[in-house]
């Protein structure tokens, strides 16, 4: 009996360890505070009201339910028939067929998503929402395959044969015998299959049409603003939705199979009392038959009670099908296609640009986001032309990349008069790389420079020492760092007092690095990644992007943020696609540059707009901003050298992977 | 059932599963094999043709190797502690007589229904420099500063046990369920105590699960990038980030195909020692 204790307390221990992480993200849904961290600041139910609020956020609730739904319903029947193939019958080549369909969990999804999408370039095929799903089926299928096929072994061909034997059909039997046995797998493959298409971000970042969110995308855009609360109340409606509509199902499913089982139990104890010195495995093949038998004579109640819990999300949103039909890829006139990043700056744009443009020319503006430039730029290579349309891509870099894959296109700028108010120095870049033409208009501007904790260092310490403070041994452990080759590089040719834009020595620039790299705790990724860490202390220094160094300071952190002699300079643009519709295009990048649209974004993602200010009025908090520039010249700024950097990208991208990895 | 009948029916069952993984799967796969013998232009583009480079590039560089190991070793480390961890309350589970098993078991899935992301980063908030850990440690004074805690192999590891072990526990209690209770009452009933029991009856039968749950946890874990990204330091890669790196950041997409493929190939050989696990569990079938 203790070692039965014994097994209990285990078990409680694992599930305490997979519910802390759900403890956490509950707890901190309820922090009144603007940053979801410890120690709470007070109780407050605020986000969930911001929550409830969020448009986007029930939309892409929504289509994941739909989607997942679908998804299990669909990739279990396909289990079920595969796996009933696998364990009952026997034919040549079963090894390879089983090695085959469980080959999609073998593939690393961000492949299977690249070659997914050459292969669907090469037929012509737009992506859409049935993609999406076959994309979905095709990697949770291996799931409820091995599930299922688990099961089945386990489950004896005498039932089945008794079955036959009796008069019922292979299709009866199935349905009467194997079905009701195979039950607990084929829930356990659903749940499966729902949860991890639910929870899928990798492969739908790439398969997704335009203006389809999941809920782990639109998490991913919004992450780039910052780890908003909002996220942690999300995650809590999640948990009490989940909890609270099956738990209710399943109490009463379980109630009524109950009472059945009662019914069943005495039933199938009077048949069977006798034959139990005859061992007790027959006696329980007689038992579980007549039990069988009776189920299927009153039809399978339990089944039912299953399947519709699992449809009860689907009814419960109640759009069926809409998602087929209405997503059609940008390239006709009635529509273009624009993706962002999400979050408060497409809301931004939505409100100002899109909606009122949409008013005054009927042409709708279908708008998807992506992770990352890199991310988007795959998926646009992969695309057919008119497919992708406008975008919101940062650097001079960028933007040269795309030119020199033939991405470029030509705006006429006579359609877009707002283009006069930009700042000159922004546009010349551009300029400089396509032949005085322009593909893109600029839009924002922001700085990558210093960021440091005041509470561990002081502002002389970072002035005086500059960029050399992320290689000072004194904060090993403490310093952070962005994971990009581009900025690690340019920082190390700070540290080693080079011109970043004509280095003359790369091997002291790799070893600046190679210090770096010894001394930092973490190289992060995202936004919300270095906010984070700052915030919560982790690192005392790091680089940071201006933008998200100004919501700290906003959320009452004590970050500095200094500019080292050449520190780096950066803009954003909005970039319109080689095969898009020009005119179109030309005419929503005029609504994006009117002054009222131009400054709400800029508030909203704490980067300065492109507009010149010795033209356009810029409000108080727009001055505020870090890397504001009054004069308009932008000569304070350093800017990557567009034509350098691209002619060393493939040498320096590759080596930097080595040297970050310890080589 | 005539033997003609019954030649074609497997086929029939496994048509809409093979015609799926045919088209999505296969044929874009041999897209990948075909792109890992072109290679990449200056510009990021591609010049086709058939050229040995990024093969002879991947077979000998070192750095490929030693982060395959290291990758591979980190795979079996997750898998070995999500069999511990997870066999336990699977077991019990299965054999316990509550009514509430399906709910014990989509108690365990909930952690699903927070995004990944969300779930990965909330470990910042227990284990990191101002984490609950470290709070609760310093008040009860079992520390006198913050304990740096997180952003090494170990917490990449944490991450991914907790990622993965709802599939060894679902799996080994799928196995676990189908057992005939009576084949315990009858090991005991011949003089068997419960440890004997639980060795020569329940866990060879339960093999197939547990073999099953291994393999979704290595394959998974060897596949991994985001859990590294987020919860790793600068030195705890894994492959997969190589693969994403080429494919994503330097769009050296023939490099990436040829990285894809290793990774494949490996992947597949582990399947082949599953293939031989599940002979296993037809024995263990024959025994029941």
């Amino acid at each position: 009996m203790s070692g039965w204790s014994l097994i209990r307390l285990y078990t409680i221990a694992v599930y305490l360890f997979m519910f802390l992480p759900v403890a956490v993200v509950v707890l901190l849904s309820f922090n009144s505070s603007q940053f979801g961290a410890f120690p709470m600041e007070g109780l407050s139910l605020r986000w969930f009201i911001e929550l409830w609020n969020n448009d986007a956020i029930v939309r892409a609730f929504r289509v994941s339910l739909l989607l997942g739904a679908l998804t299990a319903v669909i990739s279990t029947v396909l289990g079920i028939l595969a796996a009933l193939a696998l364990v009952r019958y026997n034919f040549r080549g079963k090894n390879t067929i089983s090695t085959l369909l469980i080959a999609p969990i073998l593939i690393p999804e961000v492949v299977l998503a690249v070659a997914l999408l050459l292969f669907l370039r090469w037929l012509s095929l737009p992506r859409s929402f049935f993609l999406l799903l076959l994309g979905h089926v095709v990697f949770t299928l291996p799931f409820v395959l091995l599930v299922v096929q688990a099961r089945l072994v386990s489950i004896k061909r005498e039932y089945e044969e008794a079955a036959l034997s009796l008069g019922a059909g292979p299709i009866q039997t199935f349905f009467s015998i194997t079905l009701p046995l195979l039950m607990p797998a084929v829930f356990a493959g659903m749940v499966f299959a729902f949860t991890i298409s639910f929870d899928d971000i990798t492969g739908t970042m790439f398969w997704k049409p335009g203006g389809v969110e999941t809920v782990p995308t639109q998490i991913f855009a919004m992450l780039r603003n910052s780890i908003s609360p909002e996220i942690n109340a999300l995650g809590t409606v999640m948990i009490v939705m989940t909890v609270a509509v099956p738990v209710a199902g399943m109490g009463v499913a379980r109630w009524m199979a109950a009472r059945r089982q009662q019914q069943e139990y005495a039933r199938g104890s009077r048949e069977t009392t006798g034959m139990r010195t005859n061992g007790s495995i027959s006696m329980d093949n007689t038992r579980r038959y007549a039990r069988l038998l009776d189920r299927y004579r009153h039809g399978d109640v339990s089944r039912r009670n299953f399947l519709g819990l699992i449809g009860a999300s689907a009814a419960a949103y109640g759009v069926m099908g809409s998602p087929f039909t209405k997503f059609a890829h940008a390239a006709t006139p009635d529509q273009v296609r624009f993706d962002g990043w999400g979050g408060i700056v497409s809301e931004a744009f939505r409100e100002h640009a899109f909606n009122p443009y949409t008013e005054k020319t009927g042409i709708t503006v279908v708008d998807g986001t992506f992770g990352g430039a890199d991310e988007y730029l795959a998926r646009v290579r992969a695309s057919q032309p008119g497919e992708f349309n406008l975008a919101h891509l940062s650097g001079v870099f960028d933007y040269s990349r795309y030119h020199s894959l033939e991405l470029t296109s030509e705006l006429n700028e006579d359609n877009i008069p707002n283009l006069q108010n930009v700042i000159p120095a922004l546009q010349q870049v551009f300029r400089d790389i396509t032949n005085g033409k322009l593909s893109a208009v600029p839009y924002d501007y922001g700085t990558t420079s210093i960021a440091y904790n005041r509470k561990f260092i002081s502002d002389d310490e970072v002035k005086e020492k500059g960029a050399k403070v992320m290689i000072d041994p004194a904060h090993k452990g403490k310093i952070g760092g962005w994971s990009d080759w581009k900025t690690r590089i340019w920082y190390g040719a700070l540290q080693t007092g080079q011109d970043p834009n004509n280095i003359e020595d790369m091997e002291a620039v790799w070893d600046a690095i190679r210090t770096n790299r010894d001394l930092v705790l973490k190289y992060w990724a995202s936004g919300a990644e270095l906010m984070s860490l700052l915030a919560e202390e982790e690192i005392h220094v790091t680089e940071g992007w201006s933008g998200r160094i100004k919501a700290l300071q906003d959320q009452g952190h004590d970050i500095g943020y200094f500019d080292p002699p050449g520190g780096l300079g950066w803009q954003e643009c909005i970039f319109v696609i080689k095969g898009s519709p020009m005119e179109a295009c030309e005419e929503l990048l005029n609504f994006m540059l009117e002054p009222e649209v131009a400054i709400a974004v800029a508030e909203g993602q704490n980067y300065p707009s492109s507009l010149d200010p010795q033209k356009v009025e810029m409000t108080d908090k727009v001055k505020a901003l870090p890397a504001f520039d009054p004069s308009g010249t932008l000569e304070g700024l350093n800017f990557f050298n567009a034509d350098y950097w691209n002619s060393n990208e493939e040498e320096w991208a590759k080596q930097y992977s080595r040297v970050e990895r310890g080589y | 059932m005539g033997e003609s009948a019954g030649a074609s029916r497997p086929w029939i069952l496994l048509s809409p599963a093979l015609g799926a993984i045919a088209f999505l799967l296969v044929v874009p796969v041999f897209f990948i094999v075909v792109y890992s013998f072109w290679l990449r232009s200056a510009a990021g583009g591609e010049i086709p043709g058939f050229y040995l480079d990024n093969w002879q590039e991947v077979l000998s560089d070192r750095f490929y190797r030693d982060i395959l190991l290291s990758t591979l070793r980190i795979a079996a480390i997750t898998t070995a502690l999500c069999a511990i961890l997870g066999y336990v309350p699977a077991y019990f589970i299965a054999t316990s007589h509550t009514r509430h098993k399906t709910l014990l078991l989509l108690l365990l899935i909930l952690p699903f229904w927070i995004s990944y992301i969300i779930r990965t980063m909330s470990w910042i908030n227990i284990l990191g420099v101002s984490g609950a850990l470290n709070q609760v440690m310093m008040a009860a004074g079992i520390v006198n500063e913050p304990v740096q805690m997180l952003y090494n192999e170990a917490t990449v590891i944490l991450g991914l046990v907790h990622f993965l072990l709802p599939f060894m526990v679902l799996n080994v209690y799928v196995s676990l369920d189908a057992i005939d209770p009576n084949l315990a009452d009858a090991s005991r009933s011949l003089g068997a105590n419960g440890m004997q029991t639980f060795r020569e009856v329940t866990l060879p039968l339960s093999l197939p699960g547990l073999a099953a749950g291994g393999l979704l946890c290595f394959v998974l874990a060897a596949g991994t990038y985001i859990t590294p990204l987020v919860l790793g330091g600068p030195r705890d890669a894994m492959f997969a980030n190589l693969v994403f790196e080429a494919i994503i950041t330097q769009l050296n997409w023939p490099l990436g195909s040829a990285l894809s493929i290793v990774l494949l190939i490996i992947l597949g050989g582990i399947v082949a020692i599953y293939n031989r696990l599940i002979g296993i569990g037809q024995i263990a079938k024959s025994f029941g």
